[in-house]
This record gives structure tokens, C-alpha cells and sequence, in this order.
């Protein structure tokens, strides 16, 4: 339930050369904690969301993940790809900007998607009763392309948490939506975060998450 | 402009691999349109036939033989009867033996027709070189042959046919039928529109059974010369049925650059509103991506004109290609690729033609399914059989593939297998079929033209090698053989049995029919497939005689030989005769007396252990005579029976090829729209593994649903290739064998190339993406 960030670097081939888009970046995140990353745009936000969740490899530095009820760290660097494919399955939720949901599936089935690959199939009651709290009762086998953008990324988040996970990451998961929605999902966000104690890190431009969140990660 | 056109190419360039698809599947279909027009051509006048292509075009047969018919025929000509005719020559024709072969010897008449031309391969011989008691010799394979002494040789000929012309007066007297005129040649005054059609499509006058208006008078029976060369009517087919074929590959084609063309408006729709916001015409925008398809189409004829050359060079198929006949094949590719083109990209911009309404698709259907009963009920034209074969295309493209793709839309939504992953794969498959409707149609019009192909191609051969081990049964045959005495070798230790065959040309109230005279015992009663009787007596004819007599086993067949009273015979068996592109008449030979048939050839059955043996000594002893195991010619006929399909099978494989580019761009296309998928699907816990396996079993589950489509459709052209159009063309029939094997082959084909085409556009972006 802890995330250490040590002295992580990331650069990114830029036309002829190299570009350092992150450079030894250290912070710790506490077990239960909400955490936002702000800064300005292109400055290396959704690159450092992808990094924690193993999606990209730091050239430098280490990443440890400790999960709950364990006393080993595990660090993303040291996994191999099928052990990372399965921590980031079992252990991490992830909410995007857009194209949460798997097109062909119905917005039901995109929930229990997760519970299918992590043979969590017990908490399948618990994933459906949250999509009726979600408000997503009449849409359950409506397919995504058939909600609205809101509507979207609240199934968005009943499918990033359908598995419990412990990290839950949200990358601008607001920026297409209008102020009342995007209130609404931060809103959301936060009560899952809540109710499952999970580590929750969103990166964001918006000022409505602040109000939440116990600790910002500024980059510039 | 220069800078929409700028950005145009930009756009094009920056996809280099659908670029590259889309030229190389205009390149194969300019490639197939060009080999097959070409090598149809040359095919179409290598195989002529029957009295050489004269400038002659209508047969007045004299039943009589008596050069008074003909006197009155020209005085009645002369009088102003038959006003379409500008010439006609009187003929004599017979066989004449040399170096143990049958030769046809053409006599006609020089000084009754001043304009008399032979059109032969190496040009025009003017008949006034034929000169008093001498004849010209056509054909290479009589150069080496030593000549009787009272024939005087003016010169040789090359030719595709072997036969002598002479003066009449020579003739007559080489045959030793003086005073006698088998019939005249007429000359009619113009060349009809389909003979400069077959410029444009060989083989399209006999496919769409084309002849000479019917010109006639009350008492004697005019015959046009077509009739007599049923060779050219079997090429002049083949040609016809590669031509569709070659037109099939431009079809679908024409498909691949609608539907790419669709796909590139549809991504650029944003775009291209903006551009008309800030003020560029609809016109403009339409003349670029014209201008586009314009270049790709120039290009690809460059290119494919190019492959084509070499690869006919490279055919032993054609000695040479004529530069006209390239010219003229390259230019029709051109103009058919330009306009499938233009008609693709025009057609894409008019969205409303996407929606058809209901009525004009039931009219559609009903008119189709019309079409195809008069086809195969109400017509016997050979016309009637491709109409048939259009309509299945037709109906399989407006109705069948639509209402099956409906139809899984909103069944397999219904359809929830346990796993999410399979209902992920089922949909996607459902999806992807839905958006590239035209690719899936191209790709199973093309799978289907290769199983009806492949079926009938299998059937004919199944049925050809089972006629070939009864026709050929284990012996030894001497060709050119009338200096061999059956006698002596009915002595050699080793032969079983001598058998003797009189062969020579006779005439059937249809024309001409070859014919063979032989001891019709039990022997020969097994090799052509009858159950011997010893009561019945009578001739056996090929099935073309039957058709074209429209004759039954029972009928009379009347039967004249030269120097011979007319010969009536019951027909007592109707006989398979593939590849024999001419009538065949057997008869017994105790019934002929006829000076006219030479005995040419022996059937010398052997035991199995002297069988080299005895081929040695025929051949020490015989020189001049050609020695031919039946082992050998039954390898022999396969392996040309095989070349001659060889193509057909090419040019399906190549209607394949398309259809794969076809739906390999449109897999591009979305694969696309697929990479956000994948990327959710890589957070999710799938690994590159897992997400490779998924799209390859879409990718199968497609190719699965295309090939299932496709598999009526190809048994329906097999039927009507081997029920309608064989018989219509070749007066042979073929049964049609559905072996899985046959089948199987082209569905194994299809299935892999559409997995490849699919799965492929998945590499490309796996690779991108990472
Ligand atoms: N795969 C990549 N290859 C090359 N450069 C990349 C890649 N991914 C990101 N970058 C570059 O790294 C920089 C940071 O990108 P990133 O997406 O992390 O920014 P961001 O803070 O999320 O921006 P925004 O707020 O606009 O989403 C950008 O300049 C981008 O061009
Ligand atoms: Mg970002």
C-alpha cells in the first residue's frame, strides 16, 4: 500500500536526440493516501502515472510498490513482463481520459471483465450494486458507445475498482467533461478511495480534486 | 491546389503500407487483365482449325458432288441470288496418304474468285501461287516427310494445321475424283462488328455465341465456316472464361478502391469540412483525390505492363507476343482501371447510394433470380450459361452476403459465450465484417470463383483420367503406320493381340467429323465404355456428334465418305471424348470399303513383361512409324490437360491475391481504431501474447465466415461451370464430384490468406505502437 518513488528518470528520443522528460524524481506515497500530480501540460504527467504503474521502464531509479498485509516490497524493475502484467492486473485500477471501456463489450460485462482475468468472481454482487449506485442501472447492456461521456467514465471507475484493487490511478480522467460532471467523478474517485482504502493518484489540471486529496506532487 | 494536392500526397505517403497494398493490388489486376488478353489472343489463333481461315466464310456442301451444281449455283449467283456474296471457288477435299498419315488436300478453283486470300500465321498467301499440277504444303511437321512422286511440291508453309492446297484440276486428279466439286466457298462482302470485338476481348464471339447472319437458299444448305472449327470454339471458350475471369480480379479491385477510398474520406471528414469552411469547393477536393486515383491507376498499368511482359517471356505457353495484341491489352487495362478507379472514388462521395431502399433490392433480387432461371431453363446458348453465372455473382453480392452479415448482427450479440473474451472476439468479428462489407464480399466472390474453378477443374480431371485407363489400356500404339504388316507382328513372341484402325475425314449433315473404322468387338466396346453386344451393329460417335445431332443411341447416323455411297448406321454408343475438340465417328470396319481411310494406326496388346521390348523392335523395324507406349500418353495427356489449366488456376489465385489486399487494408483500417483497444486491454493484464491471439482468432473467425460464404457460390458456378457452360461449349458433360479434397483446397487457401491479411495489420501496429 506504499509507493516509493526513488530518484526516477525518463527521457524520450526527440527528434535527432534525447529529451529528459523526468529527472530524478523522489517522493513516497503512505498507505490510504489520495495524491494529485499537477503541473503544466507536456511537463511529464501521464508519463510518471505510467511509470508507477509499470506501463513504461524508468532509465533510472526504482520504483517499489508494497502491497497490503505484505512485508516485501516489490520493485517494478525487477519484475519481468508476465510478473508485471500480473501485479498490474491484480493490484492496479486505471481510469483515463477516454476509451475506458472495451467497445464490444456492454457497459455490464466491461465491469466483470476484471473479475474474469483476476478470478475474482466473488466480488461480482459488489461490482454490480455499484453500478447501480453509479447511477448506470438502465445502461447495463447498453454498449459504451451508447453513453455519454460522463456516463462513460463513471463505468470507467466502476471497472477500474470492480477488483479492489490497492492502487487506483486516474489519468485526467475529467478532461473531457464539463465542471458538474467532472465534480461528480472526482467525487466518485474519492468515495471508492474511501471505501476501499486504496492508494489513489490522479493526475489533473483541475482545481476540484485539491479539495480531496491529501497531498499534490507539483512537476515543472 | 497545389497545396491540397501537396497535402493529398503527404497524407498518402505518410501510409506507406496501405499505399503500397493499394498499388500492388492495382498492379495484380492490371497484370492478370493484361497476361490473360494476351495469352487468350495468342492462344485463339494458334488453334485454328478445319479448313484454314480463308477469306471464305460460308460452305455450300453439293450432296451430289457434280461440277454442274456448282455451275448452276454461280449462274443463279450471277443472276443476282445471294446479293451479300462477292466471291466463291469451288472445292474438292480429301485425304491423301503420306509417310503413313492422312493429309487433307484442299483443291480449289483459281480463276473463279480473283480476291482469294489464306490468312496464315506468318501472313497472307495469295492463292495465285498455286500453279498447275503442284500443291503447297502447310504445316513444318511434313518438311523431312519424303513426298509420293506424282505429288510436286512448290513449296512449304508454316502453319498451325497440316494439310496440302491445289489448284482443283490437281486435286481432283491426286484423289482420283475427276469431274467431281465436294462444294463452294463463299466470300461474303463485310466483316461483322464481333471480329473487331475479339480485339477488344478474345474469345468473346464464341463465348456469346457469335456467328455469321444466316444467309440461305430454298434448295441447297448454306453452312457458315464457324461451324467447322470446333477447335477454336474450345480455345475461343477458354479464352472467353480466362477473359471473366481477368475482368473478375478488375471487379474486385474496383471493390478494394471504393471501400479504401470510403475509409479516406470517412478519417478526413473533419478535415475536409474545414477546408470547405475556409472556402475550398467540394470540386477541388473531389479533383485531388481524382487526381490521386488517376496517378496510382498510371502508375500501376506501368508497373503491371512491365510484370506482364516478362512474364510472358517467360511462358512457354506463347512463343512470341505480338506488340499490337500487347498494346492493345495494355491500353484496355488502362482504360478499365481508370474507369473502375474513377467509378470507386465517384461513387464514394455519393453517400446516398449507400442506402438502397427496400423495393428497388426486392426488384433487384426478383430481376437476378429471373435472369438466372432463363439462363439455365429457358435458353441452351452458351450466353444463357454466363448469364447464369453473372446473376449467382449478383445475387451473392446484393442479397446473400448482405442478409447472412445482417443477420449475425443481430444474432450473435444474443449469442454469450461464458468467457468475455470470446464475446470481445465474436463482436469484433461481427463489427469488422460489417465495416468492410465490400472487402468481404470481394474476398468471397474471389474464394468462390476459385472453388467453382478448382471443382470443375477436379471433376473434369477425375473424370478425364478415369476415360483415359479404360481408352488406353496397357499396350503399345504405332502411329504413321501403313508400312507396318500387323501379320508379322502377330508372330512376335510377346504380342497378344494386333489391333488396325482406318482413320480419315467424313462428312455428317453437320459438317465435318473425323472418323476411325476398326473391329467393333469386345475389346473396343470396353475402352470406349459400352456393354458389348454382339447383335447390335452400328457405330459409336462422340458425345459432340450426339449433341449437335441432337441424336439419340438408336437414331440413324447418316455418314458420307468420299468416293463412298452415303453409310446408314444406327448409333448404337455415345462416348466421352474430353479434350477432342473434333466429331468422332467410330465405325465397324467391315461396313467400309473407302479408299479415302488410310490404315494409320496399329494397337498392339502385349504382354506385360515384353512390354520395352517389343517398343524396341517396332521401332528397329519401323522407322518412319511412331512408336507410343499407351502408359506415355496417358502421362502425356495429363500433363497437357494440367498446363492447360495451369493459367486458369493462376489467374484464380491471382482474383485471391486482390481480394487479400483487399481485406488486409481493410484490417489496416481498423487496426487503427483498434490501438486505443489494445493499449486499455494492456493495462487490463493482457499480455502481447494474449492480444496476438485474440486477433488471430478475429482474424479466423472472419476468413472462418468469408469462406463459408463463399462456399454456395462456388458450388453453384462449379455446377453451372460443368452442367451449363461445358456441354454449351464442348458438347461434353462432366459430373460434377464434390471431393472434400477439391473443395477443401481453395477454403484452406482463402482461410489462410484472410488469417495473413488480418493478422498482419496487427503486426504492423504492434510494432509502431511500442
Ligand atoms: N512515447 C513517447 N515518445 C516520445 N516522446 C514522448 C512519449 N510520451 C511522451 N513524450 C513526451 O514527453 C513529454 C511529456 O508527456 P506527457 O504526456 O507525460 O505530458 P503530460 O504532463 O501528461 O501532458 P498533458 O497535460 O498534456 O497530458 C511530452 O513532451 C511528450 O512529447
Ligand atoms: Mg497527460
Amino acid at each position: 500500500m506504499v509507493i516509493h518513488v526513488q530518484s526516477v528518470s525518463k527521457k524520450f528520443p526527440d527528434g535527432k536526440g534525447e529529451r529528459w522528460v523526468i529527472k530524478d524524481v523522489s517522493f513516497n506515497i503512505e498507505p490510504h493516501q489520495a495524491t494529485v500530480i499537477r503541473g503544466p501540460s507536456g511537463v511529464g504527467k501521464t508519463t510518471l502515472l505510467n511509470l508507477i504503474a509499470g506501463l513504461i521502464q524508468p532509465d533510472n531509479g526504482e520504483i517499489e510498490l508494497i502491497l497490503k498485509d505484505s512485508a516485501v516490497s516489490t520493485s517494478l524493475n525487477r519484475l519481468n513482463t508476465r510478473e508485471l502484467l500480473r501485479f498490474r492486473r491484480d493490484h492496479i485500477g486505471f481510469v483515463y481520459q477516454f476509451f475506458n471501456l472495451v467497445p464490444t463489450l456492454t457497459v455490464q460485462e466491461n465491469v466483470l471483465l476484471p473479475l474474469a482475468l483476476t478470478k475474482r468472481e466473488h466480488l461480482r454482487e459488489q461490482a454490480l450494486d455499484r453500478l447501480q449506485k453509479l447511477g448506470l442501472q438502465s445502461h447495463l447492456n447498453a454498449f459504451p458507445a451508447q453513453l455519454s461521456g460522463g456516463e462513460q467514465q463513471r463505468a470507467a471507475i466502476a471497472r477500474a475498482v470492480a477488483h479492489e484493487p490497492q492502487f487506483l490511478f486516474a489519468d485526467e480522467p475529467t478532461g473531457n467533461l464539463d465542471a458538474e460532471n467532472s465534480a461528480e467523478v472526482f467525487k466518485l474517485l474519492w468515495d471508492e478511495h474511501e471505501r476501499l482504502g486504496t492508494n489513489l493518484v490522479v493526475a489533473t489540471h483541475s482545481d476540484d480534486i485539491g479539495a480531496y486529496a491529501a497531498r499534490t506532487i507539483h512537476l515543472a | 491546389m497545389i497545396l491540397l494536392i501537396r497535402s493529398q500526397w503527404r497524407d498518402l505517403i505518410s501510409r506507406p503500407i496501405v499505399l503500397i497494398a493499394l498499388l500492388a493490388n492495382l498492379v495484380l489486376a492490371l497484370f492478370a487483365i493484361t497476361v490473360v488478353h494476351v495469352t487468350s489472343h495468342t492462344l485463339v489463333h494458334e488453334f485454328v482449325e478445319g479448313p484454314p481461315q480463308s477469306s471464305y466464310h460460308y460452305v455450300v456442301p453439293f450432296p451430289d458432288n457434280r461440277e454442274s451444281s456448282y455451275f448452276r449455283l454461280r449462274e443463279r449467283w450471277r443472276a443476282g441470288e445471294l446479293p451479300e456474296i462477292v466471291g466463291m471457288v469451288p472445292v474438292v477435299e480429301g485425304n491423301l496418304e503420306i509417310g503413313g498419315r492422312a493429309i487433307p488436300l484442299i483443291g480449289i478453283d483459281l480463276i473463279s474468285d480473283s480476291q482469294a486470300t489464306f490468312d496464315l500465321r506468318d501472313g497472307q498467301i495469295s492463292t495465285h501461287l498455286v500453279t498447275q499440277d503442284s500443291v503447297i504444303v502447310f504445316g513444318e511437321d511434313l518438311v523431312n516427310t519424303t513426298f509420293p512422286n506424282d505429288i510436286k511440291v512448290l513449296e512449304f508453309r508454316s502453319s498451325a494445321q497440316t494439310f496440302l492446297l491445289a489448284d482443283i484440276a490437281t486435286a481432283q486428279n491426286l484423289l482420283d475424283r475427276k469431274g467431281e466439286i465436294d462444294a463452294a466457298w463463299l466470300r461474303y462482302n463485310q466483316v461483322p462488328v464481333w471480329e473487331w470485338m475479339e480485339h477488344l476481348s478474345p474469345g468473346i464471339s464464341t463465348g456469346l455465341g457469335f456467328s455469321r447472319p444466316e444467309i440461305s437458299l430454298t434448295d441447297l444448305n448454306i453452312e457458315s465456316m464457324d461451324f467447322w472449327q470446333p477447335t477454336q470454339t474450345f480455345v475461343g471458350s477458354i479464352a472467353f472464361n480466362m477473359g471473366l475471369l481477368g475482368m473478375l480480379a478488375v471487379l474486385v479491385s474496383g471493390f478494394i478502391v471504393y471501400e479504401s477510398t470510403v475509409r479516406s474520406i470517412e478519417r478526413r471528414e473533419q478535415e475536409f469540412d474545414r477546408l470547405q469552411a475556409i472556402g475550398v469547393s467540394v470540386l477541388q477536393i473531389r479533383s485531388v483525390l481524382i487526381l490521386e486515383a488517376t496517378a496510382l491507376v498510371l502508375s500501376s498499368v506501368l508497373v503491371a505492363a512491365i510484370l506482364a511482359l516478362v512474364f510472358l517471356r517467360q511462358n512457354s505457353l506463347i512463343i512470341n507476343v505480338p506488340k499490337t495484341t500487347f498494346l492493345i491489352a495494355t491500353s484496355k487495362g488502362l482504360v478499365l482501371g481508370m474507369s473502375t478507379a474513377l467509378i470507386g472514388v465517384i461513387l464514394a462521395f455519393t453517400r446516398q447510394l449507400r442506402k438502397v431502399s427496400w423495393l428497388v433490392l426486392v426488384l433487384g433480387v426478383v430481376a437476378t433470380v429471373a435472369m438466372l432461371c432463363f439462363g439455365i431453363w429457358m435458353t441452351t446458348t452458351l450466353v444463357g450459361a454466363y448469364l447464369a453465372v453473372f446473376a449467382l455473382c449478383v445475387l451473392h453480392i446484393i442479397a446473400l452476403t448482405p442478409a447472412i452479415v445482417r443477420f449475425l448482427d443481430a444474432f450473435l450479440p444474443r449469442f454469450k459465450p461464458k468467457s468475455l473474451i470470446s464475446r470481445i472476439n465474436v463482436r469484433a468479428t461481427c463489427q469488422h465484417l460489417k465495416q468492410a462489407k465490400f472487402a468481404t464480399i470481394a474476398f468471397s466472390l474471389a474464394i468462390a470463383t476459385a472453388i467453382g474453378i478448382t471443382l470443375m477443374v477436379g471433376s473434369l480431371r477425375t473424370d478425364f483420367i478415369k476415360l483415359l485407363e479404360v481408352r488406353l489400356p496397357p499396350g503399345i500404339q504405332l502411329r504413321e503406320a501403313s508400312a507396318a504388316d500387323p501379320m508379322i507382328i502377330r508372330q512376335w513372341t510377346g504380342v497378344e493381340e494386333v489391333r488396325e484402325y482406318y482413320r480419315g475425314e467424313g462428312n455428317l449433315s453437320i459438317g465435318k467429323t473425323d472418323v476411325i473404322a476398326t473391329s467393333l468387338d469386345e475389346f473396343e466396346a470396353r475402352r470406349f465404355g459400352y456393354e458389348y453386344d454382339i447383335d447390335r451393329v452400328g457405330v459409336y460417335v462422340n458425345e459432340k456428334v450426339a449433341a449437335q445431332l441432337q441424336a439419340n443411341v438408336g437414331d440413324d447416323l447418316e455418314l458420307k465418305l468420299p468416293s463412298m455411297t452415303p453409310i446408314d448406321l444406327p448409333i448404337i454408343h455415345i462416348f466421352k471424348s474430353y479434350g477432342e475438340m473434333s466429331r468422332v465417328v467410330l465405325l465397324p470396319n467391315n461396313q467400309v470399303f473407302s479408299n479415302q481411310l488410310v490404315r494409320d494406326r496399329l494397337l498392339i496388346v502385349v504382354q506385360p513383361d515384353s512390354i520395352s521390348a517389343i517398343e524396341r523392335k517396332l521401332q528397329e523395324t519401323y522407322p518412319s512409324a511412331t512408336v507410343l507406349n499407351h502408359t506415355e500418353i496417358r502421362e502425356q495427356a495429363v500433363h497437357i490437360f494440367n498446363r492447360t489449366f495451369a493459367l486458369t488456376n493462376l489467374i484464380a489465385l491471382i482474383a485471391v491475391a486482390v481480394a487479400v489486399i483487399g481485406l488486409f487494408n481493410s484490417a489496416l483500417a481498423m487496426q487503427g481504431a483498434k490501438r486505443a483497444e489494445y493499449r486499455l486491454l494492456n493495462t487490463l493484464g493482457f499480455s502481447r501474447l494474449a492480444l496476438f491471439r485474440q486477433s488471430f482468432t478475429q482474424s479466423s473467425l472472419l476468413g472462418v465466415v468469408c469462406c463459408l460464404l463463399s462456399v454456395p457460390l462456388g458450388i453453384g458456378i462449379a455446377w453451372i461451370l460443368c452442367e451449363l457452360v461445358n456441354p454449351r461449349a464442348f458438347q461434353w458433360t462432366i459430373s460434377l464430384h464434390l471431393a472434400p479434397m477439391t473443395l477443401g483446397y481453395p477454403l484452406l487457401l482463402g482461410l489462410s490468406a484472410a488469417v495473413l491479411a488480418s493478422v498482419l495489420p496487427w503486426i504492423f501496429v504492434s510494432r509502431s505502437s511500442k
